[in-house]
């Protein structure tokens, strides 16, 4: 008995470890972003242009989600290297998606992402589950091609250093 | 799971049934609210833990005897240190005061007596130990965040154990009023935690397995011991964070020591060792990106002590950690 509960220790241990889902856990790991399997619930939101955006219209696309407020100063320190990756990597086929969860007017969220090219979306403006933010912001989520959650990165990151770039452009190629 | 389960199941059944024990510093380490827990990083970690027993218990019987009286003052000083992702090494330095005011005791024919003109005092270092944490799963979906950690270390016999009492008598103090154990002991634990949106389960448990030490000029073998723990803790505030801001958590727990029987000088001790579980409310307030401050009480709500010995009646335990 006492041997076999080893045995399942053992291996229970070499799975949970070594198990992979398309990119490299260490490439995710080195970048300080956590392994995820899941498929991103859908969403419906407005843009500040008053345009209507759902998640599964990028289906087929790899999609960085990235959640912010405006009352958030690390979020704040975050967004131009996001603006920076954005612009890198617009035309390989990376969609941003950066919404923000603030529950004030649009003018707001509007002046205070004027400095910025990538789309900009307002949470309370349709239907998402609030999941996405429950652990903090900024928070940010790589979602492959097929619709599922790759990685999450909570905290401020920097989108525009290697380590990072180095997981987009996998994820990318992937 | 269900095996995961088997095998904290069989962890705990070796420990139990391999019968020694010590009152054990560090399992607090992986009880209730500590932060070290899941803390990832690097950090010091400064604790300040009062413990009283003044009660007299016949196995869970409480007796009718007073003017007993032992305290415990340990303020653990811990540094921790990432060396990756899933590895932590700790090292906990414990300061101890031992106070004893009154001393039961129990005769060779079976009587108790309280001598309330015995008293000591042990101020200075207890047994530092040195652990490492491998954390083996952690697993993520949107809403939930679940990790699984083995922990293994050994505790060295730097506390002194020849501490002697104030009366006129000068005998050596009790094993369990000294310092250190004066020996080398091995610990080793499992933690989970399962953590849905503001509501964290964590259980614990570690063990220690004991060697010979000493206690004054005997030679002395304190019980393994196993401590286990089952808390949740409530993210009270707020319901979004902010990697600068602050959080507040309400916790609840429910844990526990085993320990085994002691022996003096290859002698087996009736009067020692037992079971107790206490309920532990506590509160953490966290001030990101730095600074988590926690505060927790004890009352124990079983005793089931071998023998006739002194029970706790109450611990307090407060803490603070700073994160690099």
């Amino acid at each position: 008995m006492k041997y076999t509960t080893l045995i399942l220790a053992v291996f229970l241990v070499i799975f949970f470890t070594s198990t992979t889902y398309g990119i490299d856990k260490r490439i995710l790991d080195s970048a300080g972003v956590q392994e995820m399997k899941q498929v991103a619930p859908d969403f419906n939101l407005y843009n500040l242009d008053g345009r209507k955006v759902s998640l599964k219209e990028y289906h087929g696309k790899v999609v960085f989600l990235h959640f912010w407020a405006t009352w958030c100063k690390p979020c704040k320190e975050e967004m131009p290297t996001i603006e920076k990756m954005y612009r890198e990597f617009n035309d390989k086929k990376l969609i941003v998606l950066s919404v923000s969860i603030d529950k004030g007017g649009v003018d707001m969220v509007r002046a205070y992402t004027l400095e910025f090219t990538f789309p900009v979306l307002l949470a309370y403006s349709g239907d998402i589950n609030d999941s996405y933010w429950i652990w903090g912001i900024p928070v940010s989520y790589i979602i492959d091609r097929n619709g599922r959650i790759i990685g999450r990165a909570m905290g401020p990151k920097n989108w525009d250093g290697d380590a990072l770039k180095t997981l987009i452009k996998e994820i990318l190629r992937d | 799971m269900k095996k995961l389960f088997a095998v904290l199941v069989c962890i705990t059944w070796i420990l139990l049934f391999t019968d020694k024990t010590e009152a054990c510093d560090f399992c607090l380490l992986t009880q209730g609210i500590s932060p070290l827990e899941t803390i990832k990083g690097k950090g010091i970690r400064i604790t300040e833990r009062y413990t009283v027993l003044k009660s007299v218990y016949q196995r869970d019987d409480k007796l009718d005897i007073h003017g007993a009286k032992e305290e415990y003052w340990t303020t653990e000083f811990t540094g921790f240190y990432g060396i990756t992702e899933k590895i932590t090494v700790l090292a906990v330095v414990p300061v101890k005061k031992n106070i004893m005011e009154g001393h039961f005791h129990v005769h060779k024919d079976g009587s108790t007596g309280v001598h309330t003109d015995n008293k000591g005092n042990e101020f200075g270092l207890g047994d530092v130990a040195v652990l490492g944490r491998y954390t083996f799963l952690r697993k993520h979906s949107l809403d939930t965040t679940t990790n699984i950690a083995g922990l293994a270390g050994v505790k060295f016999p730097t506390g002194k154990t020849d501490g002697r009492r104030e009366d006129n008598s000068s005998r050596y103090l009790d094993s369990h009023m000294q310092l250190g154990t004066g020996s080398t002991d091995f610990l080793l634990g499992l933690s989970m935690s399962h953590s849905v949106r503001r509501l964290t389960i964590s259980t614990n448990l570690l063990g220690a397995i004991t060697t010979e030490g000493e206690a004054g000029n005997e030679k002395h073998q304190f019980g393994n011991s196993l401590n286990y723990d089952l808390t949740a803790r409530y993210r009270v505030y707020p319901g979004v964070i902010s990697p600068s801001g602050q959080q507040l958590f309400f916790a609840f727990g429910i844990n526990g020591e085993v320990r085994g029987k002691e022996e003096e000088e290859g002698v087996e001790l009736a009067n020692s060792g037992g079971h107790t579980v206490y309920l532990s409310p506590g509160v953490q307030v966290v001030m990101a990106p730095h600074w988590v401050f926690e505060l927790s009480y004890s009352h124990p709500v079983y005793h089931k002590l071998n023998g006739i010995q002194l029970g706790e009646d109450y611990k307090i335990s407060g803490g603070v950690t700073y994160l690099f």
